[in-house]
């Protein structure tokens, strides 16, 4: 048998074998007509069931004007809801298409495996009845965060967590690193909400004070969504932190209060026997 | 702001997602860039005072209740839980 026939023939095995349905998880970025990559754009508006998660009226029109039949995931959201309970209904109601034979794309603002649950659940979900599915990347208000302030995570390494997990779970920073907190205006709160609650902030607030001078100044930050905007950054004192300016979709940067440990010199001396013993074995 | 300037607003930043020399414009000359695109003075304005939720609030004015309500839930959807045991 010719090779392409084989090959035919091996197709035709997988297909039969492989369910009809297939999703694509995309991220649209924080400014979606930069950030939309030309990739993720195809998914979306070659999809059979388009579906969205996205945070501005912009980002909404041009991803309906890319699909017609597209429709948001918002309304999953409900008011003083467990918003787990929220993420859940999506997985479902991502796959549920999938499950039906059709080429679904979920389109999440951001990166759409950072910091978004139903994203890797819903790929990992299609995988596991069959299906293919594969997550797209997008550009994340981590990566916006890194362009606009001038910070490359290398120069002193970074811990990035959930605002809420960082307070619940005691984590103590190393003050020689980049501390980035996410989503400081909900800290505690389970629920799904109208409006930030500032109030688990000073909880926050106190507990950086263990590790950090209160007079050490921190940035709240909020990429734009808009390229006609700059992005927001909000330089203040750690201890007058929950007197600022806020809004909704901050983000809070902690820069390294202190100097990195100096490199030891008994590691550079282990790393270099260990080279040593490799270029011997060649 | 009437709902003329809300649609204008709209319109431009629509443009602009679609097509990303627009942005460069504005990026490279926003007084010029806005010029070009028609916007009133209070629209410059709006743009040049930096506030985003000020800004969606008046591209809201193009859009039909129903969608309103549906954005304005949440500003920013949260999409990772928070479980406690």
């Amino acid at each position: 048998m010719a090779l392409a026939d084989r090959l035919a023939d091996r197709l035709a095995v997988i297909n039969a074998v492989t369910p009809s349905g297939s999703l694509t998880v995309v991220g649209t970025g924080i400014d979606v007509g930069g950030h939309l990559t030309p990739q993720a754009r195809v998914a979306f508006a070659e999809a059979d069931e388009a579906l969205y998660l996205v945070a501005d009226p912009i980002a909404v029109a041009l991803l309906e004007e890319l699909n017609p039949q597209a429709r948001s995931l918002q309304g999953l959201y409900s008011h003083g809801a467990s918003r787990l309970d929220a993420y859940e209904g999506m997985v479902d109601e991502i796959l549920a298409p999938v499950r039906n034979g059709k080429t679904v794309c979920a389109a999440f603002y951001g990166h759409p495996g950072i910091f978004v649950y139903p994203g890797h659940k819903a790929v990992l979900g299609a995988r596991a009845d069959g299906f293919r599915a594969w997550m797209l990347p997008g550009i994340s208000s981590l990566d916006c965060l890194f362009a606009d302030l001038s910070i490359d995570p290398a120069e002193t390494g970074c811990l990035v967590q959930h605002a809420s997990d960082f307070l619940a779970r005691r984590v103590h920073p190393d003050p020689s690193i980049l501390l980035v907190l996410l989503q400081i205006s909900v800290i505690g709160e389970p629920g799904a909400v109208e409006a930030p609650d500032w109030s688990g902030l000073t909880v926050l607030v106190e507990y950086l004070e263990e590790f950090y001078a209160s007079e050490h100044v921190v940035i709240a930050y909020e990429a734009s969504p808009f390229p006609v905007l700059e992005p927001t950054a909000t330089h203040v004192p750690l201890a007058e932190l929950t007197n600022a300016d806020l809004t909704a979709g901050m983000t809070l940067v902690v820069p390294p209060a202190t100097a990195p440990p100096a490199p030891d010199p008994s590691i550079r001396a282990l790393l270099e026997l260990r080279r040593a013993e490799r270029l011997s074995e060649t | 702001m009437g709902s003329e300037e809300g649609r204008s607003l709209a319109t431009y930043l629509q443009r602009l997602a679609r097509d990303p020399a627009l942005a460069k414009e504005f990026r490279e000359n926003p007084e010029r860039a806005m010029a070009n695109a028609g916007l009133s003075e209070s629209e410059r304005d709006l743009i040049l005072s930096g506030s985003a939720l000020a800004l969606r609030e008046a591209i809201f004015q193009e859009l039909g209740e129903e969608k309103k309500v549906q954005m304005m839930a949440w500003h920013w959807p949260i999409v990772w839980p928070i479980v406690w045991p």
